[in-house]
C-alpha cells in the first residue's frame, strides 16, 4: 500500500465551539506529491501509454443486475440553504440579511456574477453555482428546500448522527446507518466493493454494514507488497468457492483493474474539468470506479467547511468558494460520466440549514430547514421542490429558523425504492411519511 | 456516593497494581525467553482445541495441552483466578478505564466531532486485544468475547461507553463460566444494558419495550422463540422501575429499582401468570421463566454450537440444548459437553472473524502487543479497518458469525498480515529471527508453526507453493493472508 503523507485531517466543517472561527481554505489533495508521481505514477502512465488507451476508458463490464450507483455527498457543518437556493421574493429575507442577502436575479445594481441566477419566480441559485444550471435546465437536477429531520438540537454531532442513522430523532432505536440497512435488506449483491466511503473511517451511515470499505483515495485500494506478492495472493485465492475465497478472488480482480492507478493518469472523459481540490479529485475517482463496473453501488463522500458562523460572504468568500467547489465538482462528474450517468443518482444533504437572521460576525448560526440536491436520470428535476412555509415571523421555527416541511427520509427512501431497486426500502426508514415531493421518478 | 474511583481501581487488584507500578519498567528490560518449537504430531487435538477454545495456538500452549490432556486443560482454564496475571495487569495499569469511575470517564475526550472513536472505546479495545493475545487464561477471554457478543452493547450510543468498563468487569467477567440465570440477572440489572436498551426511562405510564424485546428476541428465546408482541409488552411492564441511579449521593451509576414507577398490575408472560402487587420480583420471575424455557436452551445451544462447534447441526444442537436444561444453564457443563463431544476436532470449520485473526496471527508469531492505535498503523487501527472493534457493533444482536458477512474485511486482512510479518506495526514487535532459531528457516517450518500439520498436507498445497520463492517476511505474510489461515 502506498504510504500517504500523514496529514491529520482537520474537521474542516466545524468552525465553531460556541464561538466562531474563520473558515480554513479548501485542503489540497494529499498524495498528489512529486514523490507519487515519481514512483507509482510514472509506471502507471507508461502502462497506459503502451496499451494505447487511457485507464479512464478501460471498462471491465460485469453487467450485474443492479448496476445503479448512489453517490451520497454530505455537506458537513450545516450548509446555508437560504443563500444557496434563495427565496429572493421574500422581503423578510433581505431584512434579516442586510449584508449577506443575495441580490435578486433582476437586480440592476450589481453585475451578473454577484446576483442570483433565476431558477423560478421564487428562488434563485447562488451565482457561484452556475455550472449546475445546465443540469437544472435539462431536468436532471432537483433542488429540495425546507427539508430536514425532527432533530432540533442544532448540534452538529447530534443532527448528523440522526441523519446518518436515517432516524427522525435521536431517541429512535436504530443505531446502525441507513445505508447499512439498505445493504442488509438487499442481500445477494455481494461485491467486496459494494460500498465505499472516502474518508478516514466508515461514516455512521454505513455503521453495521458488513460491506463497506473506508479509503482515503483509490491509492488505498491496493494490495500490500509488490507484483510478485500480488501474484502469490492470486495463486492462493484463485480457486475455491467458499465466501471468503470468492471475496478474495473478486477483490484481487478489482485491484488488478486499479493497479497503476494514479489520480493524474486517469484522464476524465469528454473534457470534464474537475476542480483541483480534494472534493473534485475524489469525485473523479468515484467516476472512474463507476466506469470500471466493479459492483460499486454506494459511494459516500464528505465536503466540509459549511459552518459559516463568521464572514460567510456573498458572491465571494468561504461560502461561495464551497458552493463553487460543490457545483463545479458535480458538473465535471456528470460530464465525465456521460451516458453512464443514466445509472447514477447523486444525493447531496446537510445536517441542517442556517438561521435566517445574520449574526454580528456577518455569518449565520445553526438553523433547521435546509436544502438537498438530487441529481440523475431518475430525478424529476428542473425545479425547486418544497412545501415552502415562507419566512414570515409566524412561519419560522424556534429562534427564527426556516421550518422543516419535508422529512428528508422520504427522499432517501424513494431513492432506495426506485433506482436502487430495494423492495424493502420502507423498512430502512420505519415511520417515514409516505407522501413525497415526487423528486424521484416512480 | 456514586461508584468511586477506589471501587473502579479494584478492577485490576488494586494493591498489587500499586506496588507493582514502581518496578514495572523492569519487565520491559528483561530478555524474553527463547521461542519454542512444537513439532506437528498426527491426531493431535491441541491445535484445534486452541483454535476453538482459545485465540489460536502458540507453540508453548500446544505443548501444555499435550502434556495435560484436553480435559485437564479445560478444567484448569475454567479454574482461572479472577485477576489477570501480572504481565497483563502491568500493561493495562495506565488505562483510564481501570482508574477512573464511570462519571469521571465521561470527561475524557470524546473525539466525536471528527466522527472518531471515544477514548474509552479505544481503551476497551486496547484491553481486549492485550488480553486475547497475552493472557494465559484464554478460555476465559474467549467466553468474554462470546458473552459480550451475546449481550451486545453499542458503546457509542448516548455515551453508553462510560458504563461499559464496569459492565465487563462486574457483570460479564465474574459470570463467564457460571450459571446462565445469574449472568442474565446481572445483565438485566446492569446500568450499561438498561441505559443502552432504554429501560432506564421505562415506567408504568409509558413503558419502553426496547429492553423487553431484545431480552426475548436476542438474549433468551431467539427470533423464532414463540413469543408474541403481547408478551413483549407484558415483559416491558414487568421491568418498569429497573433503572440506573442518577442521584450523585445515592450511588450514581448503580442499579436501582424504583417502586414508584413500577407497574404493579397483574401480567401474563408466555402463559405464566404474574400476580398483581409485585415489585422487583416481577422482573426476576420473568428472568427465571426465560432461563428455564426450552427455546432459550435451544437458542443458546445454537450459539455455542456455532462459535465452538462450527455448525448448527440440529442433532448436535438438540443434545447441547438438553445439556443446558439438565445442568440449569451452567456454562461449565456446556463447555465440558462441547469439548468431550469432539465435534470441534473434525466438524466444519469456523471463520476467524477479524478479532480472531488478529489475535491468532500475533500469537502464532509468538508476538506481544500494546493493543493500541498509532496513527493508523497500530494494531488496533487494523482491527478497526477489518471491522470488529469491541463494543462497536451498532445493533444489539452482536457481530455476525457467517463467513459471507466478513467479505469486506478481506483486503484489510491482507494489509494487517503484511504489516505484522514485516514488523511494521508499532507496539506489536515481531522477531522472525527468534522464530527461526527455534524452528529453522525452511519455508515448511513456517507452515508447521502456523498450521500445526505437516507441510505436505494437501490442504496447504497452494500456500506451500505460494511462499516457496518469497523472502522470509513475505513468506509469513502470505501464509497469514492465505485462505487456510482465515479459518479455525
Amino acid at each position: 500500500m502506498s504510504e500517504h503523507h500523514e496529514t491529520p485531517h482537520p474537521h474542516d466543517w466545524c468552525s465553531c465551539d460556541g464561538d466562531g472561527r474563520v473558515d480554513r481554505p479548501a485542503p489540497e489533495v494529499p498524495g498528489l506529491s512529486r514523490r507519487h508521481l515519481l514512483t507509482g505514477g510514472l509506471l502507471g502512465a507508461i502502462g497506459w501509454l503502451a496499451s494505447g488507451r487511457t485507464l479512464g476508458q478501460a471498462s471491465f463490464q460485469i453487467e450485474p443486475e443492479h448496476d445503479h450507483v448512489l453517490v451520497n455527498i454530505f455537506l458537513r457543518g450545516g450548509a446555508d440553504g437560504l443563500n444557496m437556493v434563495t427565496p429572493y421574493g421574500e422581503d423578510e429575507y433581505y431584512r434579516a440579511r442586510p449584508t449577506l442577502g443575495m441580490p435578486a436575479p433582476t437586480s440592476r445594481e450589481v453585475s451578473a456574477e454577484e446576483r442570483l441566477i433565476r431558477l423560478d419566480d421564487r428562488f434563485g441559485l447562488h451565482p457561484a453555482m452556475g455550472s449546475l444550471m445546465p443540469l437544472y435546465e435539462d431536468g436532471s437536477l432537483a433542488l429540495v428546500h425546507a427539508v430536514g429531520s425532527n432533530d432540533d438540537s442544532r448540534s452538529h454531532f447530534q443532527a448528523m448522527e440522526v441523519m446518518e442513522r436515517g432516524a427522525q430523532e435521536v431517541e429512535d432505536s436504530a443505531h446502525d446507518g441507513w445505508l447499512a440497512r439498505h445493504l442488509t435488506t438487499t442481500p445477494g449483491r455481494e461485491h467486496p466493493l459494494r460500498a465505499i466511503a472516502f474518508g478516514n473511517i466508515l461514516p455512521q451511515s454505513l455503521a453495521g454494514a458488513t460491506q463497506g470499505l473506508a479509503i482515503r483515495s483509490l491509492l488505498d485500494l491496493a494490495a500490500p507488497g509488490d507484483e510478485a506478492y500480488f501474484a502469490q495472493l492470486e495463486a492462493m485465492y484463485g480457486v475455491g468457492e467458499e465466501p471468503l475465497q470468492r471475496a478474495g478472488h473478486e477483490m484481487l480482480r478489482v485491484l488488478k483493474t486499479l493497479r497503476g492507478f494514479n489520480p493524474d493518469s486517469v484522464a476524465p472523459m469528454r473534457g470534464a474539468d474537475y476542480p483541483r481540490n480534494e472534493f473534485g479529485q475524489t469525485l473523479r475517482q468515484v467516476a472512474f470506479l463507476i466506469r470500471q463496473g466493479v459492483g460499486l453501488e454506494v459511494a459516500c463522500l464528505d465536503l466540509g467547511g459549511w459552518d459559516t458562523h463568521v464572514a460567510q460572504g456573498r458572491h465571494q468568500g468561504g461560502f461561495a468558494q464551497r458552493s463553487r467547489a460543490l457545483a463545479d465538482g458535480l458538473a465535471a462528474f456528470v460530464r465525465d460520466l456521460g451516458p453512464d450517468m443514466r445509472r447514477v443518482t447523486v444525493l447531496v444533504q446537510s445536517e441542517f440549514g442556517r438561521r435566517m437572521q445574520e449574526n454580528s460576525g456577518r455569518g449565520t448560526d445553526h438553523g433547521r430547514g435546509g436544502v438537498m440536491f438530487a441529481l440523475g436520470a431518475a430525478v424529476a428535476g428542473g425545479r425547486v421542490a418544497a412545501n415552502w412555509p415562507g419566512l414570515s415571523a409566524g412561519a419560522l421555527e424556534g429562534p427564527g429558523d426556516l421550518r422543516v416541511t419535508t422529512d428528508y427520509r422520504s427522499i432517501l427512501r424513494d431513492v432506495l425504492a426506485g433506482p436502487l431497486a430495494n423492495p424493502r426500502a420502507a423498512e430502512v426508514f420505519p415511520g417515514a411519511p409516505t407522501d413525497t415531493l415526487g423528486v424521484i421518478r416512480a | 456516593m456514586r461508584i468511586t474511583r477506589r471501587q473502579a481501581i479494584g478492577a485490576l487488584g488494586g494493591t498489587a497494581l500499586l506496588t507493582g507500578a514502581g518496578c514495572g519498567r523492569l519487565t520491559e528490560f528483561l530478555p524474553r525467553a527463547a521461542a519454542v518449537h512444537a513439532t506437528p504430531m498426527p491426531q493431535d487435538p491441541a491445535p484445534a482445541l486452541l483454535n476453538r477454545f482459545a485465540f489460536g495456538p502458540t507453540a508453548r500452549e500446544i505443548l501444555d495441552v499435550r502434556e495435560k490432556g484436553v480435559m485437564e486443560w479445560l478444567e484448569a482454564q475454567m479454574a482461572a483466578p479472577q485477576n489477570d496475571p501480572p504481565t497483563v495487569m502491568f500493561k493495562l495499569r495506565r488505562l483510564d478505564i481501570f482508574n477512573l469511575a464511570p462519571f469521571e470517564l465521561a470527561d475524557l475526550p470524546a473525539r466525536v466531532l471528527t466522527g472518531g472513536r471515544p477514548l474509552v472505546v479505544e481503551q476497551l479495545n486496547t484491553a481486549a486485544i492485550i488480553r486475547a493475545v497475552e493472557s494465559p487464561w484464554q478460555l476465559r477471554e474467549r467466553m468474554v468475547d462470546f458473552w459480550t457478543n451475546h449481550f451486545s452493547i453499542y458503546g457509542q450510543k448516548m455515551r453508553t461507553f462510560i458504563r461499559v468498563p464496569l459492565y465487563e468487569r462486574d457483570v460479564i467477567r465474574p459470570n463467564v463460566f457460571g450459571n446462565f440465570l445469574d449472568l442474565l440477572t446481572a445483565v438485566a440489572k446492569s446500568a450499561a444494558m438498561l441505559v443502552y436498551l432504554d429501560n432506564n426511562v421505562s415506567r408504568r405510564v409509558q413503558p419502553n419495550e426496547n429492553f423487553a424485546r431484545e431480552l426475548l428476541e436476542l438474549h433468551t428465546l431467539g427470533v423464532d422463540g414463540g413469543f408474541t408482541q403481547q408478551d413483549v409488552m407484558e415483559v416491558a411492564r414487568c421491568f418498569t422501575g429497573w433503572t440506573e441511579e442518577t442521584q450523585r449521593f445515592r450511588g450514581q451509576g448503580r442499579f436501582r429499582f424504583v417502586p414508584a414507577i413500577h407497574d404493579r398490575g397483574a401480567k401474563t408472560v408466555l402463559g405464566h401468570r404474574i400476580p398483581a402487587g409485585g415489585g422487583i420480583e416481577d422482573g426476576l420471575r420473568v428472568l427465571e421463566i426465560l432461563a428455564q424455557h426450552p427455546n432459550t436452551a435451544r437458542n443458546l445451544a445454537r450459539k455455542f454450537a456455532t462459535a465452538f462447534g462450527g455448525a448448527d447441526d440440529p442433532v448436535f444442537v438438540e443434545k447441547l440444548a438438553q445439556t443446558f436444561t439438565e445442568c440449569g444453564g451452567d456454562t461449565r457443563a456446556m463447555l465440558r459437553r462441547l469439548v468431550k463431544d469432539g465435534y470441534w476436532m473434525d466438524g466444519p470449520r469456523v471463520l476467524k472473524r477479524p478479532f480472531d485473526l488478529l489475535a491468532s496471527a500475533i500469537r502464532a508469531l509468538d508476538g506481544q502487543t500494546d493493543g493500541q492505535v498509532n496513527n493508523r498503523r497500530g494494531v488496533q487501527d487494523y482491527l478497526v479497518r477489518m471491522g470488529q472493534g469491541v463494543y462497536e457493533w451498532p445493533r444489539p444482536d452482536g457481530y455476525p458469525w457467517a463467513a459471507e458477512k466478513w467479505a469486506r474485511s478481506v483486503l484489510p486482512r491482507w494489509h494487517f498480515a503484511h504489516a505484522l510479518a514485516h514488523n511494521e506495526i508499532p507496539g506489536t514487535p515481531i522477531d522472525l529471527d527468534r522464530l527461526g532459531e527455534a524452528d529453522g528457516t525452511h519455508s515448511d517450518r513456517i507452515l508447521e508453526r502456523l498450521f500445526h500439520v505437516s507441510a505436505d498436507d494437501p490442504a496447504l498445497s497452494s500456500v506451500r507453493q505460494a511462499i516457496r520463492q518469497a523472502d522470509r517476511p513475505d513468506q509469513f505474510a502470505l501464509a497469514l493472508s492465505s485462505p487456510a489461515f482465515q479459518w479455525r
